[in-house]
């Protein structure tokens, strides 16, 4: 097979415009982004490195503007053992924020006119509104039914609305809709009631004042000086330090947003300074100087801002956790530095900076072609954050691969006097000993590796869990318990987005559904449920409703002759029933306005041209049935985000198993372009150890085979060649200098992934496990299998 | 957590967030005599006295007066207090129905007509008024104190309570409730935020140690 050359670059100040070129144009093109596009941002929202729902592409959009109107939405309780603490500590956090620009809504006191406003609403629209059971009964000449219930109503000894409109609602048909709504769940109120003008609960011994609210689109940025999270803890501190027996309860997906991105930043700096700190160190003590310390670390500092660039090119954003991630690039990058400088600092065989770049340049370049296609790899993946994460990874390594080759011959070689041969310590052992330990040490790892994955090969199953990813603080959880105990609604956390091509068809949509739900909750299945049409139902059942109506008319001088009206009011009644002909309730009308805002919650409205809304399922046994459900309607989507991702992760995940040995033998045939069959069994060889071990040691984890281990064991598959390359590369000429460099590079890099594994972020460091532990295995795989290089590959080197 | 919660609260709102009982009291003077370290154990003792029945019978009289349209429904029925069960309200004439209010529901049902179950379960609101209903007839003095701002005047052997309920969502059904009584409770006014009011005049009272069981049988959805 004729093998790739590699050319010699002679020039040493030509490619230098190959760097400017590339990272000229990455920034102007960020410039022109920001520009043209408005500011870019950085994501901090936690729930955005999820993928899109799968299976439901056409919902997906109208999901996101669900998902956006509400998760900005917090509570905050104030507790104490007496009620007056507790309000005043509500009053106090409430009155600081206010009319400030942290908050969109906040609210801690009750309207005084609510009720009157609903009960008023109920009234205007009594004959659209007429609830299911009325209509029935009028539908099925049972008028007289109605009529003599109103009677026993009235003269009976409770009523849900006033009396006082008895003259033009004899029937009490507001009344009827008042306790349909009362029974079902709609008006339930958890443990909450109001206490003086607040929601109080008393709960576990301390009463709790609820304030809620939605945060303003600034207030939301979590990891800011504006953001509401901190402004209320420090809010809530000073109050509780003022009254000792005073606590806050905090729920919503801003907290936990909060918690997950500040132990994110603080990550970043740790593991960036430990990882900087150590590699400075390493560099001053091995190179004895401090241009290649101040050379790597402006080096790196150039490929983070390309990477960086690239990523809000692609993305118009750059989310926190990408950050986080992409910190391993700094050992990454190092190695391409490293083997720059151990050459120009130890091989006074090569004089220029041409010729050092020369040398390298095989190594090198394979080295980036096979961990850039790994990368690559990942641009695939269905995470937002790992596309991310390779878009920033491969720019920052393009960057120092170019600042390696093309920038750094322009330093000048230190004297020759200066330029020794670096003396390794002679080995006292015959080729046939060192041979034997080589053996020795691959079979106790393989065996180790084998016995692990037999003794513990239950915990290797597929198994992708989105509840895992996250590890919520104790206090935190600790507040959403007593917030879920104190609102009690029994939201399922899924529920149906039910979709139209105008109000007026999603409603009857909406309807069609509820018949359906209406028969489960006859069954027991469920409790109750939620929806837009409960209060606003479609035009065409409100019409249908008035029909019905109309049988009362025939019954209006009776039952005002019993309530002791005069006759003629009857006639009154009736003029006023035909005028009632035209008031129709619709989304946006003078529908009560706390109401309002509850619809607006669940009603999305226009997404593409068709009209979306979402019904609530609560306090259902299962959920089998309601998937079922959906499937029977071209028109409901039924969406449990969690549980559907994590099915669709445990697919992707399968693949990626599947495909792993088809992406080893695809590099196989690229590396034997390049190399001899024996050093392409060697290298090829190494995936098959490190994934073995990698195994290994997630199965004594526990950790399961989830999406980001195998992404991680993909991404290792490149790097761990690396070695390879350099150390078939180093039998050539340098040998014992390349290893060297190849230990430090090694040092470097895993010195970057295994901090990543000390991360409290479940994907963070399990990413890093895997990948810290596939590298060391790649590492010592390396020492182990190189041998002599073939005569071959030292023909098509310089 | 759920972001459906916010609607929770409106939910809560709309049973609770009526306007505050008007600043001045209705028009009785037992309002001039808030509850106080002299009346406190006298209070104590009618109630007492209340709640030691385990069950009490009688008939009423309820007139339902509408302030807007100067009219008043006038009916009578049975009605009856069991300290473990709850409150029936028997409306016998001129429209039958009944309507009983147990610790976490209500039910409520016409001659003919199917019998009507409004759970209270996991609804604090419907809770509170089972529970505050319960206590004012039941004489559960602590609830009372718990609930209720009270006021208190007697004469002779005639005591009169005033109530008025501390927390909204008691208040949108009863501003202000005014007992009077001696041995036995003898009326009941309920005064609502829109100026009607509802007065039982209790008479015939009993005290049988237990229910039967077609009394038994009001506090059953079946």
């Amino acid at each position: 097979m004729r093998k790739i050359f590699f050319p010699r670059i002679n020039k040493p100040f030509a490619p230098v415009y190959i760097w400017i070129f590339f990272h000229a144009l990455t920034g102007i093109a960020v410039g022109l982004l920001y520009i043209a596009g408005g500011p870019v941002r950085v994501n901090t929202a936690l729930l955005d490195i999820l993928p899109d729902s799968p299976g439901r592409k056409h919902t997906a959009a109208a999901e996101k503007v669900f998902s956006g109107r509400t998760a900005r939405n917090v509570y905050i309780f104030a507790g104490s053992a007496d009620f007056s603490a507790a309000r005043r500590a509500a009053v106090s956090l409430y009155d600081g924020f206010a009319g400030s620009g942290t908050f969109e809504t906040i609210s801690l006191y009750i309207d005084e006119n609510i009720m009157a406003r609903f009960t008023g609403y109920l009234y205007a629209y009594r004959y659209a509104l007429l609830d299911a059971d009325t209509r029935n009964l009028l539908e099925n000449g049972k008028a007289r039914e109605i009529a003599d219930a109103a009677l026993a109503r009235a003269f009976g000894a409770f009523t849900f609305t006033g009396l006082d409109t008895i003259e033009t609602d004899p029937f009490f048909l507001a009344d009827l809709r008042m306790k349909k709504f009362l029974s079902s769940s709609l008006l339930s109120s958890g443990r909450l009631s109001v206490r003086e003008d607040v929601l109080a609960a008393r709960y576990e011994g301390l009463w709790y004042v609820m304030i809620r609210g939605a945060f303003s689109p600034s207030g939301v940025a979590i990891t800011n000086e504006d953001s509401a999270v901190r402004k209320i803890y420090a809010s809530c501190e000073n109050i509780a330090a003022r009254d000792p027996g005073v606590r806050f309860i905090y729920s919503g997906v801003p907290f936990h947003s909060y918690q997950s991105s500040s132990n994110a930043q603080n990550e970043i700096s740790l593991i960036t300074t430990i990882s900087l700190v150590i590699i400075i160190l390493g560099f001053l003590f091995f190179f004895r100087s401090p241009l290649p310390v101040l050379a790597s670390v402006a080096a790196i500092g150039a490929s983070l801002l390309l990477a960086a660039g690239a990523v809000v090119l692609f993305f118009r954003e750059i989310h926190v956790l990408t950050f986080v991630f992409g910190t391993t690039l700094i050992g990454t990058c190092v190695d391409y530095y490293i083997h720059y400088f151990i050459h120009r600092k130890w091989n006074p065989g090569l004089g220029t900076g041409a010729e050092i770049r020369s040398h390298i340049i095989r190594s090198l370049t394979m080295s980036f072609v096979s961990t850039g296609i790994c990368y690559a790899a990942l641009l695939f993946a269905p995470f937002m954050i790992l596309r991310q994460f390779a878009v920033f990874s491969l720019a920052g390594l393009l960057s120092s691969f170019l600042t390696a080759l093309c920038l750094y011959p322009y330093l000048k070689n230190p004297n020759p006097e200066k330029r020794r041969r670096m003396k390794f310590p002679a080995v006292k052992t015959s080729a046939a000993g060192l041979s034997a330990l080589r053996k020795l040490l691959f079979f106790a790892i393989l065996t180790a590796s084998l016995g692990c994955l037999f003794f513990n090969r239950h915990t290797l199953r597929v198994e992708n869990t989105i509840g895992d990813m996250y590890t919520v603080s104790e206090s935190l959880r600790e507040s959403e318990r007593i917030a879920a105990g104190i609102l009690n609604h029994g939201s399922a956390g899924w529920y149906f987005i039910v979709s139209g091509d105008n109000p007026e068809e999603l409603l009857r949509h909406e309807e069609a559904l509820s018949a359906e739900l209406e028969k489960q909750i006859a069954g027991g299945g469920l409790k109750h449920y939620m929806a837009t049409s409960v209060f606003i139902p479609s035009l065409r059942t409100q019409k249908e409703n008035y029909a019905a109506a109309k049988k009362l008319l025939p019954f209006a001088e009776r039952q005002f002759e019993y309530l002791g009206f005069p006759p003629e009011t009857a006639e009154v009644f009736r003029r006023d029933f035909a005028a009632a002909e035209a008031k129709l309730s619709i989304p946006g009308g003078d529908i009560p306005e706390y109401i309002n805002n509850f619809i607006s919650n669940l009603w999305i409205g226009e997404v593409n041209g068709r009209y979306y809304s979402c019904v609530l399922p609560l306090q259902a046994k299962t959920e089998e049935p309601f998937r079922i459900l959906a499937d029977e309607f071209d028109f409901v989507t039924f969406v449990n985000t969690v549980k559907d991702i994590e099915t669709e992760l445990d697919s992707l995940t399968r693949v990626m198993l599947l495909l792993f040995p088809a992406a080893c033998i695809i590099v196989s045939v690229v590396v034997r372009l390049v190399y001899s069959p024996r050093d392409t069994l060697k290298i090829c060889a190494v995936p098959f150890l490190l994934t073995l071990v990698t195994l290994a040691v997630l199965a004594l984890r526990g950790a399961g085979l989830g999406f980001f281990s195998v992404t991680g064991i993909i991404l290792i598959f490149g790097l761990g060649l690396d070695y390879m390359f350099y150390t078939i590369e180093s039998k050539k000429s340098s040998g014992g200098l390349t290893v060297c460099a190849v230990a430090l590079s090694f040092a470097t890099t895993a010195l970057s992934f295994g901090a990543l594994a000390l991360s409290t972020f479940a994907p963070v460091h399990i990413f890093g496990l895997t990948v810290f532990t596939g590298l060391t295995t790649a590492f010592i795989s390396a020492l182990l299998m190189s041998g002599k290089v073939s005569g071959e590959n030292q023909e098509t080197s310089g | 957590m759920s972001r459906f919660t916010c609607f929770f609260a409106v939910c809560i709102a709309l049973l609770g967030g009526a306007p505050l009982y008007p600043q001045t009291p209705p028009d009785n003077p037992v309002f001039q005599f808030p509850l106080s370290p002299a009346t406190l154990p006298r209070f104590h003792e009618i109630c007492g006295v209340l709640a030691k029945r385990p069950v009490t019978k009688g008939i009423f009289t309820q007139k339902k007066n509408i302030s807007r349209l100067n009219r008043s429904l006038v009916s009578g029925g049975n009605f009856i207090i069991d300290a473990k069960l709850g409150i029936v309200w028997e409306t016998l004439s001129p429209f039958p129905s009944t309507m009983a209010v147990g610790r976490d529901y209500i039910i409520q049902s016409v001659p003919g007509g199917a019998k009507t179950k409004l759970e209270a379960a996991g609804n604090e609101t419907f809770l509170r008024l089972s529970e505050t209903l319960s206590a004012v007839f039941t004489g559960d003095a602590q609830r009372l104190l718990e609930n209720f701002k009270n006021y208190f005047t007697e004469t002779g052997a005639a005591w009169t309570l005033g109530l008025i309920p501390l927390e909204g969502s008691i208040r949108s059904f009863a501003a202000a409730i005014i007992m009077s009584g001696d041995s036995v409770i003898r009326s009941v006014t309920v005064h609502e935020q829109n100026g009607d009011s509802i007065r039982y005049e209790l008479s015939r009272h009993s005290f049988p140690e237990e229910l039967g069981s077609h009394e038994k049988n009001l506090f059953s959805a079946h």
